[in-house]
This record gives C-alpha cells, sequence and structure tokens, in this order.
C-alpha cells in the first residue's frame, strides 16, 4: 500500500531544511566571528609589531646604520610568520628599507613608483611614525591570504561537523520513522485483512508505546465483533425457528378448532346415550370409558387453544396475591409430587397491579414450575412479594443448584434450556420476560450461583383509572 | 515524497561539501562573504621631507647623549641654523665618538661638536680647528660627575673598586678618561679596578644604567647630568653625585680644516647671531645654553 506523504520522508525533510538552516547559519556566524576574532588578534600583533619596529628603527635611522636596520626588519618579520612584510621609509632622506617575501616585495617596488598604477592591495597594513614622523614611518603588512587560509580550513571543519549532522539525522528520522510507521502499518494490515468469522490475523507490536495500546484495543474490539456476529447469526437461526413454531401453533389451533366441534357432538352423544335408563352394563362401562377420553381430547385441546391462539392483553388493575394462587393451584399437584415445600409472605397492603390476570398467572406458574424443577425433591421454595409506591416485586427463590454464572446472560434467550432433551421448549422463560415486558415490568434473575436462584418479578402498581385495555400484540 | 527528501539531503549535501573543495566558485564567495569587504588598495608612502635646494649643512653631533635625545634636542636648534643658511639641514649621529672624528677626518661634515676627549685626536691629526665653545650656566668649563645609584651605598671612588661600572665611550673625557687617569693616579690598573665595566655610547644612558641598578657607578658629563636634573627629573631619581672633577674644557663645535675660512667665520657668525636671536635663545634656554662663544685655545691645546 503506498502512502501520499510516507511520516519518514516528512521526517527526514524537516531535519534537512533544519540542517540547512542551522548548518548555513552555522557556518557564516561562526566562520564570521572566528574571521574578526582572528583578524583582531592578526591586528593586535601588527600593532605591536610596528610599534616595536618604530621604537627601535630610530636609533639606526639617525646612526645610518643601514646594517642594523634590516636587521631589525629582517628579525622583526621573524617574529610572526603571518608577516608578509616590514618598510622603514626614511623621512630624512626618502629611501625605503624593507623586509619581505617575494611577492609582497613586488607590491612594494610597485608602490614606491609614484607612477606606475597601484596594484590591488591584498595586505592588511598597520603604519607607525617614527618620533612623530620626524624621521620616517613604519609599515608593516600581512597578506590577506593567511587569514583566509584559517577561515577556509575552519569553514571546512564546520561543513564537516554539518555534513555529519547532516548524514545522522536523515538516518536518525528513518529510523524514529521506521519505529513509529512499522507498527502503524501492522495495525492498517490488520484493520484491513481482519474478518467477521475465521481466525484474527497476526497483529504483533513489540512496542510498548500508544500503538501497542491502540493494538490491543483493535484486536479485543475485533474478537469482540465476531462474537457478536456469530451471536446475531444464531438468533437469525432460532428467528427461523420461532417462525416454523408459529406456523406450528396456527395449524394446531385451526386442526384443534376443527376437532373441537364433532367432539361436542361426540360428547353431547355420549352424554346423551349414557343418560339412558336402559344402558347393558358393558355399554355404560364403555361410555364411561369414552367420556374420560373426550375430556381428555377436550383439555388437550383447550390447551393446545391457549397456548397457540393469538390472544390479546387486556391490563387491568389485578391481584398479585390471587394469580400466586391460582398458580399455585395449578401447581399444586407437582409440587406435592416433589414434595417441595412452600413459604410465602407478602405484605397485607400489597396494592393491585397493573397486569394480563391470565397471562400473570402464567409467568408465576411458569417460574414456580421451573423452580420446582431446580430444587428436586425435598427442596424449598419461598414466594416474596413485596412493594416500593411504584413497583411490585415478587421474588421467586429456591434451594436448587443455582444458575451457573456462564450461562446467566443467556436463560432469557429463546429456545435456551438445561433440561434434557425433549422436556423442556427453551421458550418459557422467553415468554415470561416477553409477558412481563409487555405489562410494562420486567422479569430478571436476581441472584445467580450455587446457593440456588432467584428470580424478580417487576410490576407497575395500577392507578386508580389506569383500567383501560391496551391491546399491544 | 521519499525521492524529494532523498534529493533535498543530496542538495544540502553537496552544498555543504562544495565548501570543503578549496578553488571553487562557491567557496570563494562564500568565504568573501564571511570576510566582508574586499581589500583595498594601498597608499603610496609619504613624500621625504622638503628640503631646500643646495648643498646640505653637515653636523655631526658626537654622542655624548643619546640618538634620540640629541636628534630631539639639537636637531630643531641646528634645523634653525641651516635655514638661516638656506642649506638643507643634515643632522649625522654616530654610535662612538671616534666615528664622528672619522666623518671630520673624512670632510664629509661641515660642522662637528664633539666631546673634549676627542678633541685631541683631532688635534694630532690637524683634520679640525675649533670654531666655538657653548656658555653654559656664565661658564665654559664643565666637569666630570661620578654617581652612585640608590642600590649602591659607594660614597667614593675607591668604594666602587671591584664594582661594576659604566663608561661613556673610549675617548670620552668625563665619562671615560677622567675616572680612568683617576684610578691611575691612586696606582692602580684601571682595567682590573672595576669588577666589570661597559660603554654605554651616551651619558644619559649611563645615567640610566646608575639608576636602573645595572652599574653601581658611572662617571658622567656634568651638563647632561644637569640638564636631566633641570628638565627630566624622574630619570636621575635616587642618582647621587659622589665626586666632581675640577672644571675641565667644555665640549668644542669643529670644522674640518679644510673648510675656506671665509666659510668657517659665516659658520660662526651665523651661530653666534642665532643665540641672539629670540627663536635661538628659546631654542637655547631648552638646553640650558646661554651662547656660543670663542674656544679658549690654550686650554684645548694641553688637553691629552
Amino acid at each position: 500500500m503506498t502512502v501520499a506523504r510516507p511520516l519518514r520522508a516528512r521526517l527526514q525533510l524537516a531535519i534537512i531544511l533544519a540542517v540547512l538552516v542551522f548548518g548555513s547559519l552555522n557556518v557564516v556566524l561562526v566562520g564570521r566571528i572566528t574571521y574578526l576574532a582572528l583578524r583582531a588578534e592578526q591586528d593586535r600583533r601588527l600593532l605591536f609589531v610596528t610599534r616595536l619596529v618604530a621604537q627601535r628603527a630610530a636609533r639606526p635611522l639617525l646612526l645610518d646604520d643601514q646594517l642594523a636596520l634590516q636587521k631589525l626588519l629582517d628579525e622583526s618579520r621573524a617574529l610572526d610568520p603571518d608577516l608578509a612584510y616590514v618598510a622603514v621609509f626614511d623621512a630624512r632622506r626618502g629611501g625605503i628599507t624593507k623586509s619581505a617575501e617575494p611577492g609582497a616585495a613586488r607590491w612594494l617596488e610597485a608602490r614606491e613608483s609614484p607612477t606606475a598604477p597601484l596594484p590591488r592591495m591584498n595586505y592588511r597594513e598597520a603604519a607607525e611614525k617614527i618620533m612623530d614622523g620626524r624621521l620616517g614611518e613604519v609599515h608593516v603588512g600581512v597578506a590577506e591570504t593567511t587569514l583566509r587560509a584559517t577561515l577556509g580550513r575552519i569553514v571546512m571543519v564546520v561543513s564537516l561537523m554539518v555534513l555529519a549532522f547532516l548524514a545522522a539525522g536523515v538516518t536518525g528520522a528513518a529510523f524514529v520513522a521506521r519505529t513509529v510507521t512499522k507498527p502503524v502499518e501492522k495495525l492498517v494490515e490488520f484493520a484491513s485483512t481482519v474478518r467477521l468469522e475465521g481466525p484474527l490475523p497476526p497483529l504483533e507490536i513489540s512496542s510498548r508505546d500508544e500503538i501497542a495500546q491502540l493494538a490491543g484495543h483493535l484486536e479485543s474490539d475485533a474478537r469482540r465483533l465476531q462474537l457478536l456476529h456469530a451471536e446475531a447469526k444464531a438468533r437469525e437461526r432460532d428467528l427461523a425457528r420461532v417462525e416454523h413454531l408459529a406456523t406450528v401453533g396456527m395449524l394446531a389451533a385451526g386442526v384443534a378448532h376443527e376437532i373441537n366441534n364433532p367432539l361436542a357432538g361426540i360428547r353431547a352423544s355420549v352424554e346423551r346415550l349414557l343418560r339412558q335408563t336402559k344402558v347393558p352394563a358393558d355399554a355404560e362401562r364403555y361410555g364411561a370409558v369414552l367420556r374420560d377420553a373426550i375430556s381428555r381430547i377436550e383439555r388437550t385441546v383447550k390447551e393446545t387453544l391457549t397456548f397457540a391462539r393469538a390472544t390479546e392483553v387486556h391490563l387491568v388493575p389485578t391481584s398479585l396475591s390471587d394469580a400466586i394462587e391460582r398458580a399455585l393451584g395449578l401447581a399444586a399437584p407437582r409440587l406435592e409430587r416433589n414434595r417441595v415445600s412452600l413459604s410465602r409472605s407478602s405484605p397485607a397492603d400489597l396494592p393491585l397491579v397493573r397486569a394480563d390476570a391470565a397471562q400473570l398467572v402464567q409467568i408465576v406458574l411458569n417460574l414456580v414450575l421451573n423452580a420446582c424443577d431446580a430444587v428436586k425433591s425435598g427442596g424449598e421454595l419461598v414466594l416474596r412479594s413485596s412493594h416500593d409506591g411504584h413497583f411490585v416485586t415478587l421474588d421467586i427463590s429456591d434451594t436448587g443448584p443455582g444458575v451457573p454464572a456462564d450461562i446467566a446472560d443467556r436463560i432469557f434467550n429463546p429456545f435456551f434450556t438445561t433440561k434434557p432433551r425433549g422436556q423442556g421448549t427453551g421458550l418459557g422463560l422467553a415468554v415470561s420476560r416477553a409477558g412481563a415486558r409487555e405489562m410494562g415490568g420486567d422479569l430478571v434473575l436476581a441472584l445467580s450461583g450455587g446457593r440456588g436462584a432467584c428470580f424478580r418479578l417487576t410490576l407497575a402498581i395500577a392507578a386508580n383509572e389506569d383500567d383501560a385495555t391496551h391491546p399491544s400484540r | 515524497m521519499r525521492r524529494l527528501s532523498l534529493a533535498a539531503a543530496a542538495a544540502v549535501g553537496l552544498l555543504f561539501a562544495a565548501l570543503l573543495v578549496p578553488g571553487l566558485p562557491l567557496r570563494t564567495w562564500f568565504l568573501s562573504v564571511v570576510t566582508g569587504s574586499a581589500p583595498s588598495t594601498g597608499a603610496r608612502w609619504p613624500s621625504p621631507q622638503r628640503r631646500p635646494p643646495g648643498p646640505p649643512l653637515r653636523i655631526a653631533i658626537g654622542a655624548m647623549i643619546s640618538p634620540e635625545r640629541t636628534f630631539v634636542s639639537y636637531g630643531e636648534f641646528f634645523a634653525e641654523l641651516a635655514q638661516r643658511l638656506g642649506r638643507p639641514l643634515e643632522l649625522l649621529q654616530r654610535r662612538t665618538y671616534r666615528e664622528t672624528n672619522d666623518l671630520i677626518v673624512r670632510g664629509e661634515v661641515d660642522l662637528a661638536w664633539i666631546c673634549t676627549g676627542a678633541w685631541p685626536q683631532l688635534r694630532e691629526e690637524g683634520a679640525a680647528r675649533l670654531l666655538a665653545v657653548p656658555i653654559v650656566g656664565g661658564r665654559t668649563s664643565y666637569h666630570s660627575f661620578l654617581i652612585a645609584g640608590p642600590f649602591s651605598n659607594a660614597n667614593r671612588l675607591e668604594e666602587l673598586k671591584g664594582k661594576r661600572f659604566a663608561f661613556t665611550d673610549p675617548i670620552s673625557l668625563t665619562g671615560c678618561l677622567y675616572p680612568r687617569s683617576l684610578v691611575s693616579s691612586a696606582g692602580r690598573d684601571p682595567s682590573a679596578y672595576f669588577a666589570s665595566t661597559f660603554f654605554t655610547h651616551g651619558h644619559d644612558l649611563s645615567i640610566e644604567a646608575v639608576r636602573r641598578g645595572i652599574v653601581d657607578g658611572a662617571s658622567v658629563d656634568s651638563l647632561i647630568y644637569d640638564h636631566l636634573v633641570r628638565r627630566f627629573p624622574s630619570e636621575v631619581e635616587g642618582v647621587r653625585v659622589i665626586d666632581r672633577s675640577p672644571p675641565l674644557p667644555i665640549p668644542p663645535l669643529v670644522v674640518p680644516v679644510r673648510m675656506p675660512e671665509v666659510d668657517a667665520r659665516q659658520l660662526k657668525d651665523e651661530l653666534i647671531a642665532l643665540s641672539r636671536t629670540a627663536r635661538g635663545r628659546s631654542l637655547l634656554d631648552e638646553l640650558l645654553i646661554d651662547g656660543f662663544a670663542a674656544p679658549e685655545l690654550n686650554a684645548y691645546a694641553n688637553l691629552k
């Protein structure tokens, strides 16, 4: 994948720009400062030699001692290798005595000629009068090239340093950029290759910085996304089953309805036959068997209709205690069979709740039967009602094994069941919660773990005027 | 972008690398930027002093005082004299009295002011004749001062025996001949009397050597000593005169014998006339000289 403006190049450009600016400034400033310092120092030496010669030249000039004068000039020039010439102008006789390197000598001779054009001066000169100029003047010169040579060496060293800095900067920028871009590139690679299913692509960030932190977040988010995706797919499958079941329910309702009418005829006929006075003993016995069978078929058809029938919910002020009473009545045979002891507590002033009576009974019955199944034989079941002014709460606790934590968040899912295959549909808790919510309440697992389970049904307290019917399905 | 950064790095690298190569125009230009203004053209030498036309008036002055002081002290007076004669002045100095004498002998000077001690040689060689003598403090005589410095306890010549001693010139009357004669007359060998000796070639230099403690004692011209006391007291600070000679004939002005009498007379007349002008007076006042007079020939005839 190509990046239009890579970090490394930008970092390098910034460093190159910095090197250019500061390097140039450095070379110019260091060069200038050094040159001025060198020149000042050289000028000091120049002036020193000039004054010294001016003092010493008086005597040989006065004594006409040419040898001593020449010796003085030669020795003075030897004091400092930078000196190009030392010359004494004799004001009284007009002559010039000099000690000079070859180039400077030619230049001085050209200068002596009153007519020849003056050559370009490549020397810096200091002059001093001898005895106020009455004896003459001393002129001492240094070649500009000596300073330039030194300056050139300094500029060379500084330039070399700048070059070294440039190389180090560019390499360093590449290295630093690499430590940043490499992990980022890995993130980009991960993000572009991660899929909703299948194993996650590898994401190895060796650093321990913010990028590594980001990688951690990215990886866990991807994992969660995959999980959510898997759950969504499962739910899709469940929905398909629900639809299928709904269709079966409708069919069952239709079949039940169709059975109901002939069944009524059969029952009436059997009843009538049995009411006749002269019924043979055998016929009476078979009639009783028929009546029992018809009763069983009727009950089955009625329950099927109850379950499958599309009902309307009538939310009216309803007594929770009555609903509990009816549910316990329905569950009593099972409770007895399982020898489950039951205790109830309810405040005397428990207000009416806003609910559909039949649905409320069904919900309580579901919860009680579930608990009954959970506690097995000899367990205990506690139903405790309470209210807080807005809501009435019913806690149904048992002494069973409880709900394991790892499935606690799934028990309300449709078709989730822990019962052996064929014994439970997995719809009980899902339908109960849906019903509770339909009535403006809720059903939650209030306690889970090893010490029994506690389901909490919450229902809104019915307002006085709230007796309207709310169709909600 | 990567290419751009590489190109930029190469460009900057080349720029600074170019500063490393001597002779490249960029480097030359850069150095001229750093060094600032271009070198200027030099000046001509100053012109020699203007001199009147004609043969110069060549005046030699013996090395009685240092060449620099001689030039400053006597230069203006003799320049004035030369101007009166309408001739350019050429002031000649030599390191020793003998060298000055040689100038006279060879006829290379017109007038010479010599030490009294240098006169016998000229007299014997018949090379010069006395022209005039200065009058100092109303007298035409001077003394030899025996001096000791601030670092010496000597109060007599004897106490300088075995010490360091400075002479002025081998034929200086006050600076060498007189003290040596004193030692000789005491029956001692002058060459072994002092621990060490050397010639300073100037009475002021001998005084300086004593003041600085370079030597313990010296013998000097009283005129020069007094001149320093009056005009430059710091130069004789701590220096004590521990003995003085009887009056001696003052250093004379001489002319070569080959100088025509008329010229010599003119020179002498101008010298005396100058000393009577206001300008001449003020210049001579600086030298503490009252004027010039004809020499007393007998006094110089007996000198050895």
